[in-house]
This record gives structure tokens, C-alpha cells and sequence, in this order.
């Protein structure tokens, strides 16, 4: 982030909570032409572009600056380094967005304020006065509707008018006690809220956030008027979705339309045809090209474009594979962020997501885990604790088939009849809540309890929507690309060395003997570390009675996750704990596994 | 009371908020003693939905049950009728 600037640029930072349309003024005043980069050391994007002479920086949204989770930090950050603010906050909602301003008029870094959803104001009959809010305020405040393209260019056209804000007169002399050489306001103000380490600046957090609290009240009353009795649609429609006689129906409708967009639409079609024009076009052309370099038989030519080729394996898997599902992905993602309906999802599933040691916001990697397991994988950071973070992972290692392999899956075991694929999910329900249980009992700590703020549903912008499943999409590949090149070559020189068939053969007595499966499926579960769809296609080809296959679909999916995903686990849980997740895993899956076929074969 | 024991429509005055973290948070979403919210919703032994002025908040019931409320209105009984209209 510490880039350096051309001399006369000025670094603008757009800051806002949560969904209240601050990728629309970005967009606005960026254009095309954004750099969306990983804030380094977590997975927070930060998308930067240049509008005239400044070089504009979007954070993630926030409730206010301070160090509650990866998403404050980042902010906190990027905002230190600013130049001037653009604050985007909700007309609709100023009494939760006026917290964030206030804080930010405070930390005396320059400052405009646009207040958005102008057009839903009215719609509403709120009135605001914005003038007695700018006078309270001492910085421009400037109304916009982003989604209508209205007030934009005011809104451009007051940047060059920022200033520092006013302090409530309680603030002021705070900062004035303690105040000390080198040290900006901005930072002084997070010192004293307890976000950031000074010596002997005593912790007032809460005093601070009630005083600002309650001058956001009385901000408030001043200048806010609502219209009584006007209760619309998307409110209407917003507390349907929350209760479970109208939620729950809808969210497996939603869950089942996922599911034939991602697991039958992308993986099915997309991807066969994709990987068709990779197998038969690329592949070929790339062995073509090597091989006139190097003898394909040699040992750089096997990792290079072998079976398992750097060149060949990883590259169709990327593209062929993984990139049209992680489009869908995160279009469905993006789609579902921006109407306002996660957190809904969260609340209605709050419960059942205690009794496995997680809270209703698990609902998301979880969601994602379906689409694939390396991004749920990663994205498992927003969760509150750590303990909920390695319950998280767990389940999403053990018990979640990612889209890749959901497809074959499905497809095996639909050919066996309803009954065989019911049994399946009730399996993996079973073993998702007992692992969550067990996990939840036996891990010190306690699960962190629900407070989330529930947005109001909104209507998606197509274009908003398209960007961030673009760059999002490809932010994660560039991430994930590398992780699956390193797994392949490491599969690639297990294989030359032939150390890929010591362990096949080592597998195959328990595979037989206590999983009743022919000795193939060894390579096939061996094989499904590589790809997870790789392994359950193996099964494909073998004669396999119906019981077999249900044992064998039961233990693919408990089995260890790809290869890629082992390695961000390893990443993000350390070796130790990494190891044992792939361990517990892959014991989990041959206990299951085996007992499944004592009893049923 | 507490919060998790309010009905759907019942009016109530924030009292006591847990210590912590949690409380920062809470006051952070507009939630603080002497703040009054409505009872949109409560899911069965799950979280409280509330709602202050325009904005609602999901609130888990453990801790729900830890915010101590005063009731200022009755909630409707358990008819399970809509919440009655509020602003």
C-alpha cells in the first residue's frame, strides 16, 4: 500500500458501512481502470483507481474505525494514510452511519460527506436537513442517489472544498490532555479508543463511544423527521425472510437454485465444454511446443506437461475447471451481498449454527464451501474467534463436497435412485453436526453470540455486481492458481518417483478388506486429493454395486480436500493443527467409510 | 427482563449492557442504555430482531438474555399475528 505518490496527488479514501452504495461512487470517479490488491496479510481486497489529481482508495465496509476484525484494521490503515475522506453514508439509516462520521470529523483528517439513497429518502417521506447537518458537522455534505447517477458531480466537485470537521467540545479536550509531539490526532483519537498502542494514553473507549453516540442521537432528532406508517415492500419483504415460516421455504429455494446454476449449469455444462476445448485444442498444442524443446519422456518433461503437468493438469484445471465456477460463485455471492440477504441467512440459521460452536455469520464460508472449499477456506477469517475459525474449517475439510465434485456426485448417485442420494446427505448432515458437537464440546471457549446489523433489502445493480464477481474472481485464481501448480508438481514427483504407487498399494488392503471396494478406488481416493472430481470420476468406470458406490461417494467427500485446500489450512491453521486436520480427516473418512460397509455390504 | 422475553411489537427501554467487547459493539450499532427499540421479531429460541427507528438488528439469544430491558408497551399475545406497525 505504501506506494509513492506523484507529486500534487492526493491519496482519497472512500469510507462507508456496510452496503450503502460506496463501489458505485468509486466506480463513478475511478472509471475502468482499477487495481483491485490483498491488503497484506489477510484476504481484505482494497481496489484503487485515479481520479484527477487523486489516487482513490476504497475500504472495506465498516461501522467504525477501530480493530474489531481483519475488515476495521485494513480500514483503520488506509485511513491513517489519507489526505482527505469522502464519507458515504445511508440517508435512510443516518443514525447507525453517523456514528463512522463522527469519528472520522474527529480524527481531523479532511473530510466530505455525501449522503446516498436520496431518492429512497423521499420515496420513504424522510426529510433531512443537510444544511444544519453540514453546520454541525463544519465539513461539506453533499446528497446523492448513486444508483441514479444523481449529485455525483457535486459531490466531485466538493472534494476540493474538505475540511477537518468539528469536535464534540468533550473530545476536544480529551485530545488536548493527552496531546503529544509526532503523534497525528487521528492517531491520538484511535489511542484513546483503545485501537491503537501509545504509551501512557489510557484506554477511554467507551466513554468516547457513548458521548459520540449520544451526539449522533441528538444529531439526529435535529435534523432527521420520519413519515409515520409507511411500511414499503423490500421492508416487507426483508422481515418475511428473517422468520422461519417464510425463510426457511425460501432459502432452500434459494439453496436448490444455487444449486442448478452452480452445480448443474457451471459445473456441468460450462465446465465439460471448457474442458473440452482444453483437452482436445490446448493440451495437445502445449506437448507440441515442449516437445520440440525438451524429450517428453524426460523427468522435467513429465512435470511439465505429463499427466500431472504444470503446464497441462494445472493449467486446464484453472481454466477449464475452476475458473467458471468461481465466476458463478461469486456472481451468486455478489448477488445475494447486495440485496441485503446474507445477514437474513445468518439470523435464521443463528440457532442452528450454535449447537456446532458457530454463530449465524458461519453461514457464509459455509455457503461458499459448496462452490469450493479453498476460498470458503480462506474466507472463514471473518468469524469471530479463532475457535470458531478452526470448528469452521473442520466441517468445511470434512463434511462440505465442493462444486467440482458435487457434480459427479450427483451424478452417480442420482443413477441409483432417491432413496440412495437422501441417504447420502442425511450421512453428511449427521457427521457435520456431530463434528461441529464433539468440537464445540471439547475446544475451551465459548461460541461468540450474533450482533449484526440487518441492511435493508435493495434491488443489485447489474454492473456493481459484475465488477465484483470480476474482480473478485480473478483476485482469487491469481491467489489459488499458484497453490494448485505447487500441489500438481508435488503429485507429479510422487509419481516419478513412484512413490504415488507405494501408496496406492499400501491403501489398497484396507480399501478391500475393510471397505469392501475394488483395489482401483485406492487410486482413485489418492487421486482425489489432486482434484476431488478426479477421484469421484474414477469411480465412474468400476463396477460397483449400489452400496459401493454410496460408500465410496461417503468417503470421497469426508476425505481429505484437494490438494490446494490442504495447503491454505496448513497456511492459515500452521502446521501442526494443518496436519491434524488432514489426519482427522482422512481417518474420519476410512472409520465412516468402513463401517458403512460392514453393515450395509 | 430481559431483552430475549420482550414479544413481537412490544416497546422497551435499553438498561444494562453486557460488559466487554461486546458492549463497544453494541453502542457502535446505536444500542445504549436509555435507547428504545422495538421487538420485531424472536425466532424460536434463536435470535431477537429489533428494531431503533429505520434500523434492525439481529441480536443472539444468549446474548439477548444477558440486556436487560424495561418494557414500556405490551407486545401482542402469542396470536402470532403481524407485529403491529411502529416508527
Amino acid at each position: 500500500m505504501e506506494k509513492n505518490l506523484k507529486s500534487g496527488t492526493k491519496r482519497l479514501v472512500l469510507v462507508g458501512n456496510p452496503n450503502v452504495g460506496k463501489s458505485v461512487v468509486f466506480n463513478y470517479l475511478t472509471g475502468k481502470y482499477v487495481d483491485v490488491s490483498n491488503f497484506p496479510g489477510t484476504t481484505v481486497d482494497i481496489s484503487q483507481g485515479t481520479y484527477k489529481n487523486y489516487q482513490v482508495m476504497d475500504t472495506p465496509g465498516i461501522y467504525g474505525v477501530s480493530s474489531f476484525n481483519d475488515e476495521e484494521k485494513v480500514a483503520r490503515e488506509v485511513i491513517l494514510q489519507a489526505d482527505l475522506l469522502l464519507n458515504i453514508v445511508d440517508g435512510v439509516h443516518l443514525e447507525r452511519d453517523l456514528f463512522l462520521t463522527l469519528q472520522l470529523a474527529e480524527m481531523g483528517i479532511p473530510l466530505v460527506v455525501a449522503v446516498n439513497m436520496m431518492d429512497e429518502v423521499d420515496r420513504q417521506g424522510i426529510k433531512l436537513d443537510l444544511e444544519a447537518l453540514e453546520d454541525i458537522l463544519g465539513v461539506p455534505v453533499v446528497p446523492i442517489a448513486a444508483a441514479r447517477k444523481t449529485g455525483l458531480e457535486e459531490m466531485a466537485n466538493s472534494l476540493c472544498l474538505a475540511k477537518k470537521g468539528n469536535k464534540s467540545s468533550e473530545v476536544k479536550k480529551l485530545l488536548e490532555t493527552f496531546t503529544l509531539k509526532d503523534i497525528s490526532e487521528a492517531k491520538l483519537l484511535l489511542a484513546l479508543e483503545g485501537d491503537f498502542k501509545i504509551e501512557d494514553i489510557p484506554n477511554k473507549r467507551e466513554e468516547i463511544y457513548l458521548l459520540r453516540r449520544k451526539r449522533v442521537d441528538t444529531i439526529c432528532k435535529k435534523i432527521v423527521c420520519y413519515k409515520d406508517g409507511n411500511n414499503i415492500f423490500a421492508e416487507k419483504l426483508g422481515d418475511k425472510l428473517i422468520k422461519p415460516i417464510m425463510g426457511v421455504p425460501i432459502l432452500f429455494i434459494m439453496l436448490f437454485l444455487a444449486y442448478k446454476i452452480i452445480g448443474v449449469f457451471a459445473a456441468g455444462t460450462v465446465v465439460d465444454f471448457l474442458e473440452g476445448l482444453m483437452t482436445t485444442y490446448y493440451e495437445p498444442w502445449i506437448r507440441a511446443v515442449v516437445g520440440s524443446f525438451i524429450s517428453l519422456d524426460s523427468m522435467l518433461g513429465q512435470l511439465l506437461v505429463g499427466d500431472f503437468g504444470v503446464l497441462t493438469m494445472t493449467v486446464t484445471y484453472i481454466v477449464g475447471l475452476l475458473l467458471p465456477l468461481v465466476v458463478a460463485f461469486y456472481l451468486l455471492l455478489s448477488i445475494l451481498e447486495d440485496s441485503g440477504y446474507l445477514p437474513r441467512v445468518a439470523t435464521l440459521l443463528d440457532r442452528s449454527f450454535h449447537k456446532v460452536g458457530l454463530n449465524g455469520r458461519a453461514v457464509i464460508p459455509m455457503i461458499l464451501g459448496f462452490g469450493c472449499v479453498t476460498m470458503a477456506t480462506i474466507s472463514t477469517r471473518i468469524l469471530g474467534s479463532d475457535r470458531e475459525r478452526l470448528i469452521a474449517i473442520v466441517l468445511l475439510s470434512l463434511t462440505i463436497p465442493c462444486s467440482a465434485q458435487m457434480g459427479v456426485i450427483t451424478a452417480m448417485l442420482s443413477a441409483l435412485g432417491f432413496g440412495y442420494f437422501l441417504a447420502y446427505i442425511l450421512i453428511m448432515l449427521a457427521i457435520f453436526v456431530l463434528a461441529g458437537t464433539a468440537l464445540n464440546k471439547l475446544l475451551p471457549g465459548k461460541t461468540t453470540d450474533l450482533l449484526i446489523d440487518i441492511p435493508p433489502m435493495r434491488l443489485p445493480l447489474l454492473k456493481n455486481v459484475w465488477q465484483k464477481t470480476w474482480s473478485k474472481s480473478l483476485h482469487f485464481l491469481s491467489e489459488a492458481g499458484p497453490l494448485f501448480a505447487i500441489g500438481s508438481l508435488l503429485i507429479g514427483l510422487l509419481q516419478i518417483t513412484g512413490v504415488l504407487e507405494i501408496l496406492q498399494q499400501l491403501a489398497a488392503p484396507i480399501v478391500v478388506t475393510w471397505m469392501k471396494l475394488p483395489k482401483e478406488a485406492a487410486t482413485a481416493f489418492i487421486m482425489g486429493i489432486i482434484r476431488r472430481d478426479f477421484g469421484a470420476a474414477g469411480f465412474f468406470n468400476m463396477a460397483l454395486t449400489k452400496q459401493q458406490t454410496l460408500v465410496a461417494m461417503t468417503t470421497l467427500t469426508l476425505f481429505v480436500p484437494c490438494i490446494a485446500s490442504i495447503v491454505v489450512v496448513l497456511k492459515e491453521r500452521g502446521f501442526k493443527q494443518g496436519l491434524g486436520v488432514f489426519i482427522g480427516c482422512i481417518g474420519i473418512a476410512f472409520l465412516i467409510g468402513g463401517i458403512m460397509a460392514q453393515v450395509l455390504i | 427482563m430481559t431483552l430475549n422475553q420482550l414479544l413481537p411489537g412490544q416497546k422497551a427501554l435499553l438498561q444494562e449492557l453486557p460488559e466487554g467487547l461486546v458492549r463497544s459493539q453494541a453502542i457502535r450499532l446505536g444500542l445504549m442504555p436509555g435507547t428504545e427499540i422495538v421487538c420485531v421479531h424472536k425466532l424460536p429460541r434463536g435470535p431477537v430482531i429489533i428494531k431503533k427507528n429505520k434500523q434492525q438488528i439481529a441480536i443472539g439469544e444468549a446474548l439477548a438474555a444477558r440486556i436487560n430491558v424495561k418494557s414500556t408497551q405490551k407486545g401482542e399475545s402469542k396470536g402470532g399475528k403481524e407485529p403491529q406497525k411502529w416508527n
